[in-house]
């Protein structure tokens, strides 16, 4: 059974529709970044899925139960922390801990969730008190009560420090591995490439692309990029050799074959027009470059 | 439910607010009482005891209105409203543990006042006996009041999200409620209809201690008490239709 299958949700603001039938699922024990820029309807998705907003039409099921008409069964095992950490800011960590625990984590069962997220040290002082890293780390403590089976996690990882950040990486695959599901959104995407096993990416509202990791990575265009003095004069050569040429972060980008001939003849045409050639790369695709391209094709496509 | 209420009480066992209004309470009853008994002979009254008890119930009725009104936009305001809504509960059941625990503030303030009474009693009073009769139907009007004034507090703080606007306008309902009274007068003798309205039920408070303010609200006692539950259920159905239906 999956953790969580949502289908053809839309939701509507008023007049204005900010979801256009999603639909994705989660397997028992996988992790799945949303991702996707600001205003795309990541939060939204999420807060459909705990009951926070309403959704105009669709389903979600969590755990086989479907959301609207068993709120309790179905929102019993699924931990959550979206937006932002919200603690009782009057009480300690532990005693929000405390407070948000529905009777079903035992005293040991919450210490080591404590040192889980590393907050024991201030566990004991008031939550007005803490850093955005350590409210972070509390939110996802309290996410972690009463033994999830789905996790949904807007920006965990804001605010944290580096070694939080590789921390909490550490403690999502570790929770994964348990057979928990993870739904994570990120902007630190490079963090996020490191842990997800699927992605789903929504622009506008949509879902436009559905993938594992692996697949994600390899189908993104491969490219060699130019750096060159001179971009204008450069783009113009390329052009001529017959290359379609994309400028890209002041770099030239040419689409790369599996042998160097691509390489070979984009060298020769900057040459030839004498243009200096500052570095020559092969683009090793990732997260992040995959994803701005996949929004540029959509942006487009919607532009026409 | 029941972890729902514990949750609630948990906070207000944290939070110092219980605390805090109980100082208030003991201080005015325990004021009052030093004044009617060193004060001028006006001020002397033979009931002391009992307007003591008053005094200590009128400074709880303005906390209940503080708390009623920060009971439901505090978790917005603080945004801890995420984790109550992303959870097992129905907003229904969020709701009635709110009421429950405001219900057990009301009893724990009224327990306040009655102990600073009995204080100020041994203290000033030469520890004469209680006169219950004076001191029941103000407990008894204000709990009808309570139960009309603290649904329009929640309904007020919950369409405007604010606890400010909520309090403003329910201490002014409490100490303006004179005047309110002559203009709903004005209207009621042009359209009698208007003695229904729910703000004339908030007369209920004085009407209990002074049966004269019938003629003012132009309602009799059990039409007051009747009409007082019916609205405050029908307030807090309304406030529960908008809770339900908001968005986080």
């Amino acid at each position: 059974m999956k953790t969580l299958e949502v289908k053809s949700l839309d939701k509507f603001f008023g007049r204005k529709q900010a979801l256009y039938d999603v639909s994705f699922d989660i397997e028992p024990g996988t992790i799945l970044g949303l991702i996707g820029p600001n205003g795309a309807g990541k939060s939204t998705i999420m807060k459909s899925i705990v009951g926070l907003t309403n959704y105009s039409s669709g389903l979600i099921k969590i755990n086989g139960e479907v959301l609207t008409t068993n709120k309790r069964k179905s929102l019993k095992n699924v931990g959550s922390m979206i937006e932002s950490p919200a603690p009782y800011l009057n009480l300690t960590g532990r005693q929000n801990l405390k407070l948000f625990n529905d009777g079903s984590t035992t005293d040991e069962e919450i210490q080591q969730i404590m040192e889980e997220t590393q907050i024991v040290e201030f566990a004991d002082k008031k939550a007005k008190k803490y850093s955005l890293g350590m409210k972070q780390r509390l939110g996802i403590a309290i996410s972690l009560l009463n033994h999830p089976k789905l996790l949904i996690l807007d920006e965990p990882m804001n605010g944290l420090d580096p070694q939080s950040t590789h921390d909490l990486r550490d403690l999502l695959v570790k929770l994964a591995k348990r057979g928990i599901s993870i739904l994570i959104s990120s902007h630190l995407l490079d963090e996020l490439s490191r842990i997800a096993d699927y992605y789903v990416v929504i622009n506008h509202g949509k879902v436009i692309k559905k993938a594992d990791s692996a697949s994600f990575l390899s189908e993104g265009p491969k490219t060699i990029k130019f750096e060159v003095a001179d971009l204008e004069a450069g783009k113009a050569a390329l052009q001529s050799a017959g290359f379609e040429v994309t400028v890209y972060d002041k770099n030239l980008e040419i689409p790369d074959n599996e042998d160097s001939t691509a390489m070979n003849a984009g060298l020769s045409a900057l040459n030839q027009a004498g243009i200096g050639i500052i570095n020559v790369s092969r683009n090793q695709i990732d997260l992040e470059e995959s994803l701005l391209k996949l929004l540029t094709d959509d942006n487009n496509k919607e532009e026409k | 439910m029941l972890t729902l209420l514990r949750q609630e009480l948990y906070k207000q066992i944290h939070g110092k607010f219980y605390i805090g209004w109980g100082i208030v309470i003991l201080a005015i009853s325990l004021l009052s009482g030093y004044f009617y008994h060193n004060g001028s002979a006006a001020m002397s009254v033979t009931n002391s005891s009992a307007r003591m008890f008053s005094n200590g119930l009128a400074m709880a009725l303005v906390a209940m209105i503080v708390f009623a009104s920060s009971l439901l936009t505090s978790d917005f305001s603080n945004n801890t409203i995420k984790y109550l809504f992303a959870r097992q509960f129905s907003r229904g059941q969020i709701l009635i543990s709110k009421l429950i625990i405001t219900v057990l503030m009301f009893v724990y303030l009224v327990i306040v006042a009655f102990i600073a009474a009995g204080i100020g009693n041994i203290l000033f009073n030469e520890a004469r006996p209680f006169l219950w009769s004076d001191m029941l139907p103000y407990l008894i009007g204000m709990s009808f009041y309570l139960f009309l004034m603290i649904p329009i507090v929640l309904l007020i703080s919950n369409i405007f999200k604010s606890n400010a606007v909520a309090i403003a306008i329910g201490l002014v309902f409490y100490f303006v409620s004179n005047v309110i009274n002559v203009f709903l007068n004005i209207l009621m003798d042009k359209f009698e209809w208007i003695k229904y309205n729910p703000l004339n039920f908030l007369n209920i408070l004085r009407q209990y201690s002074i049966h004269e303010y019938s003629q003012l609200s132009r309602l009799s006692l059990p039409q007051l008490e009747v009409g007082t539950i019916i609205w405050g259920i029908i307030i807090l159905v309304i406030t529960y239709l908008v809770y339900n239906h908001r968005n986080v």
